[in-house]
């Protein structure tokens, strides 16, 4: 227990957040280790938001504690949250360029000179914006191009935790992917713990490693990427279109019985429906 | 904190209303300033300096622009969000807002009185007292002084609204509309309020140094502006944050 602790690059314990007598969150319990991808799923109002807002400081919760880096107390919270970058949508001044936009909350970071100049150089390298992009107004980009300056917000200055709420979010099939990469790249170049989270589950069902499943303001299961597996047949036959009596007939023969049939694998989505009901319909 | 102050100096002073507005402010004191020298000569110089710094004209063109370069697109961007997420406490972030706009308006200041002076040095004749050198560097910090209040008392009307609008409303009513309320509040009665608000008990103080009076007046008034920092920081420290 004590080396799980050690290893939390954020912890949750028993959070529970009220507005009067409305539990958004009722005794959220969670852990997200160094190294992870952790992905957070559940549906729009099942507490995401909320937790992150908790873990960040922008809303106070009612009870229970939130650790950042094996932070102990308040103080050693607030300090420790200068580790953590985010992406909550598009926070910026739209009357400056992306560029100005980064250098100011760089300069507010406490990067100077060059040292600034560098990392805002960067950042803008690693999320694509750049061939005069970066030049150009804030208000004036397009919604990928907001997500991109949003997600450079977040990492400047390479922090250890990275934290990203929902940022596929109204993204074209090319602007997620390139997102999904982007995240992966953040763990395994720059060696940042990520948090992301998505109520669409299929988009992170390949970039996590682990899930936090949120269903009515708790962690109602939280499972990895061996766990989805698990939850697979043990062998999977993939024939050919049109072969497939004739497959059958072969397995009949050699005395195996053919359980299943069909194409669908099972899901992260398949999972959640599962452990909570409904279906994705 | 500095770090934060540093880089919202550097963004707010890419704004151009507040050059706009400092345009007028210095075509608009250097008339006043020439038209009491014509007339009066010392002492119209001084009365152009106080006419320009108190009425409500100078103070929409630099103390509004001074509050919508701070404040007006603290909500919208929601760039506090992402300050506060970073560790900076909310005190210390309302705190590094109102310096902001202390030191953005103390530059104005510096460039109008500076306009100011040059427009003096050029009428050769005019020389001031030394004592009236002092009231009129009085003068200019008690206006200051009074152009900041207007801002810190409408920074919290926006921030426990959580209107940006409001608070633009609120700076506006402050500069323009505020006393002449309380000038007719008081024609219609015998009730001397003014005296007692923030702009009556700087007026007060003036009054009496320029008598040789102790400006005790200076200290209610501060209490006013801590006060609204007080307020303001009670309603930032349990406001929730949305993304």
């Amino acid at each position: 227990m004590g080396s799980e602790i050690s290893n939390a690059a954020i912890r949750l314990d028993n959070i529970i957040k009220s507005y009067g007598k409305h539990d958004v969150l009722k005794g959220v319990t969670m852990q997200v280790n160094k190294g992870d991808i952790y992905g957070l799923v559940g549906k729009n109002g099942a507490g995401k938001t909320t937790i992150f807002k908790m873990i960040l400081g922008l809303s106070e919760y009612t009870s229970g504690s939130v650790s950042i880096d094996g932070s102990k107390n308040r103080k050693e919270l607030f300090a420790n949250r200068s580790k953590v970058g985010f992406f909550v949508g598009s926070n910026f001044y739209g009357y400056l360029s992306g560029k100005a936009n980064l250098e100011y909350y760089a300069a507010a970071k406490g990067l100077k000179g060059k040292a600034l100049k560098q990392e805002v150089d960067r950042v803008l390298k690693v999320v694509g914006l750049v061939d005069g992009k970066e030049n150009q107004k804030a208000k004036g980009y397009s919604l990928g191009m907001k997500q991109r300056l949003g997600i450079g917000n977040a990492i400047l200055g390479n922090p250890d935790i990275l934290i990203l709420d929902e940022p596929t979010n109204g993204l074209d099939p090319q602007g997620i992917a390139d997102i999904r990469h982007m995240i992966r790249r953040f763990r395994d170049e720059f060696g940042m713990t990520v948090i992301v989270s998505s109520h669409i589950l299929g988009e992170l069902e390949n970039t996590a490693d682990r899930f936090g499943i949120v269903h009515n303001g708790v962690i109602a299961k939280e499972i990895t990427q061996d766990d989805l597996s698990a939850k697979r047949p043990e062998v999977e036959l993939t024939v050919s279109a049109g072969n497939l009596e004739r497959a059958k007939s072969i397995l009949a023969e050699n005395g195996i019985d053919v359980l299943k049939e069909g194409k669908e694998k099972v899901t992260l989505e398949d999972y959640y429906f599962e452990l909570i009901g409904g279906s994705a319909e | 904190m500095r770090n934060l102050l540093r880089a919202d100096l550097k963004r707010i002073f890419r704004i151009g209303l507040i050059y706009g507005g400092l345009f007028l402010a210095l075509i608009y004191i250097s008339y006043t300033v020439l038209e009491g020298i014509v007339n009066d000569g010392s002492i119209g110089l001084i009365n152009g300096v106080q006419k320009a710094l108190s009425g409500a004209v100078m103070a929409l063109f630099i103390v509004f622009p001074t509050f919508y370069a701070v404040f007006a697109h603290e909500l919208s961007s929601k760039s506090m969000q992402t300050v506060l997420g970073h560790g900076i406490t909310r005190d210390k972030l309302i705190i590094a807002k109102l310096l902001d706009a202390a030191i953005l308006l103390f530059c104005l200041y510096l460039v109008i009185i500076a306009a100011a002076l040059i427009v003096i040095n050029s009428e050769s004749g005019i020389v001031l007292s030394p004592q009236q050198q002092v009231n009129l560097i009085i003068y200019i910090i008690l206006r200051w002084l009074r152009h900041f209040g207007y801002i810190v008392f409408s920074a919290m009307i926006m921030y426990i609204s959580g209107s940006t609008v409001l608070g633009i409303i609120a700076c506006i009513a402050f500069t323009v509309v505020f006393k002449l309320v309380f000038n007719i509040v008081e024609f219609f009665s015998s009730l001397s309020l003014y005296d007692y608000t923030f702009d009556g008990l700087l007026d007060w103080a003036y009054t009496g140094i320029e008598v040789g009076a102790v400006p005790w007046q200076l200290l209610p008034a501060v209490c006013y502006l801590l006060a609204a920092l007080a307020i303001t920081t009670h309603f930032f420290r349990r406001k929730e944050f949305d993304f």
